[in-house]
């Protein structure tokens, strides 16, 4: 008799391609394009969005080095995207896939509906959006999806409802953009209201 | 992220069911939505609600009321240090014409808001209830700086 909320990144460790719950500890690593690097020569140059990305150990440590998660980036305008720096491709009900995404992953017991869900960063607050660093996120499988700044918590990212289950499963796309030199710092919220 | 206990409902005719009832574990469907539906079809309505969470009870009278119960669940994840803190929080809201009352609980700490009907109040506790995640996290990121130094 348990509820659980999860965040999860889809990648191969060695074992094959799965969803993987990211522990406490474990890190979402935007790096620029190119092989991994989680030291100065892979950061992100400014005004310039992630190139690669990676889960890592509190170590730094590559966790996805059989295959890493899909690397979703902002394109030419708030509708598009690329994926591992391929063309351009517009948003729609199945692109980006949702194993391309992340994934908030609920499971029930006993069985309920989701009234709410939703997803945002934050800097100093709450309220407050990070400094130095604008990260866009879009609700996979929206009929028009949007890249959309989801900083601070006005501006969080709605991902919808569901009807009763005893699983449920929120999918989102995330890229970062820094607009200032230096390492960035900042906390993901998700929420998910169940009744 | 967090163990759940059930909720009692006490209802109009003097009856009491519980979550975990089994007339409320039918067709696959929301306990909580599943007695709201049993209400209507046998004109009943809850006139209170207990729920426990963690370290606090929470009972609230319908007072002629709609009332209603749930679950909010949330993770704040430090992303330079992936260091996360999950966060459960049972409410009851009872839906007034011109507004909604909220008791929400986190297990430790227990506080009211109002809103306007409709409008969620569980997503954002008071400054004076809500957990100090900044405090929390900062904590471990020293200890994980400290074992990194060793």
């Amino acid at each position: 008799m348990a509820n659980a909320l999860s965040l999860r990144a889809y990648y191969d460790a060695g074992a094959g391609a799965a969803w993987t719950a990211l522990e406490t500890g474990q890190k979402i690593l935007f790096q620029k394009a190119g092989a991994f690097d989680a030291g100065a020569t892979g950061a992100i140059t400014v005004g310039e969005y992630n190139g690669g990305t990676h889960i890592v150990d509190a170590s730094d440590a590559e966790l996805c080095d059989t295959a890493h998660p899909a690397n979703l980036a902002y394109s030419t305008d708030t509708t598009h995207y690329k994926k591992d720096g391929g063309v351009e491709t517009l948003m729609d009900s199945t692109h980006p896939a949702a194993t391309d995404c992340f994934n908030v992953h609920v499971t029930c017991d006993p069985t309920a509906e989701i009234t709410a869900a939703s997803v945002f960063v934050y800097g100093t607050s709450e309220a407050a959006a990070p400094s130095g660093v604008t990260v866009y996120a879009a609700k996979q499988g929206a009929a028009s999806p949007a890249w959309t700044n989801i900083g601070g918590s006005a501006a969080a990212l709605d991902l919808g409802t569901s009807a009763s289950a005893t699983t449920h499963d929120k999918y989102f796309a995330l890229c970062a953009t820094p607009t200032s030199n230096g390492s960035k710092t900042a906390t993901l919220k998700t929420s998910v209201t169940v009744v | 992220m967090s163990d759940r206990e059930p909720w009692v409902a006490h209802l109009s005719d003097g009856t009491t069911i519980s979550e975990d009832d089994p007339a409320l574990r039918v067709d696959n469907r929301s306990p909580w939505k599943t007695l709201c539906a049993l209400c209507r079809k046998t004109d009943r309505t809850v006139t209170s609600l207990e729920c426990i969470h963690g370290h606090r009870i929470l009972t609230v009278e319908a007072k002629g009321a709609a009332l209603a119960t749930g679950l909010t669940y949330a993770e704040h994840r430090r992303l330079g240090t992936g260091l996360s803190v999950p966060l459960c929080y049972r409410w009851i809201v009872r839906e007034c014409a011109d507004h909604w009352q909220w008791h929400i609980t986190d297990g430790i700490s227990v506080w009211r808001m109002e809103t306007t009907p409709g409008e969620p109040g569980y997503e954002e506790p008071p400054s004076i209830a809500r957990p100090d995640v900044d405090k929390w996290l900062a904590q471990q990121e020293e200890e994980q700086s400290q074992e990194a130094g060793e």
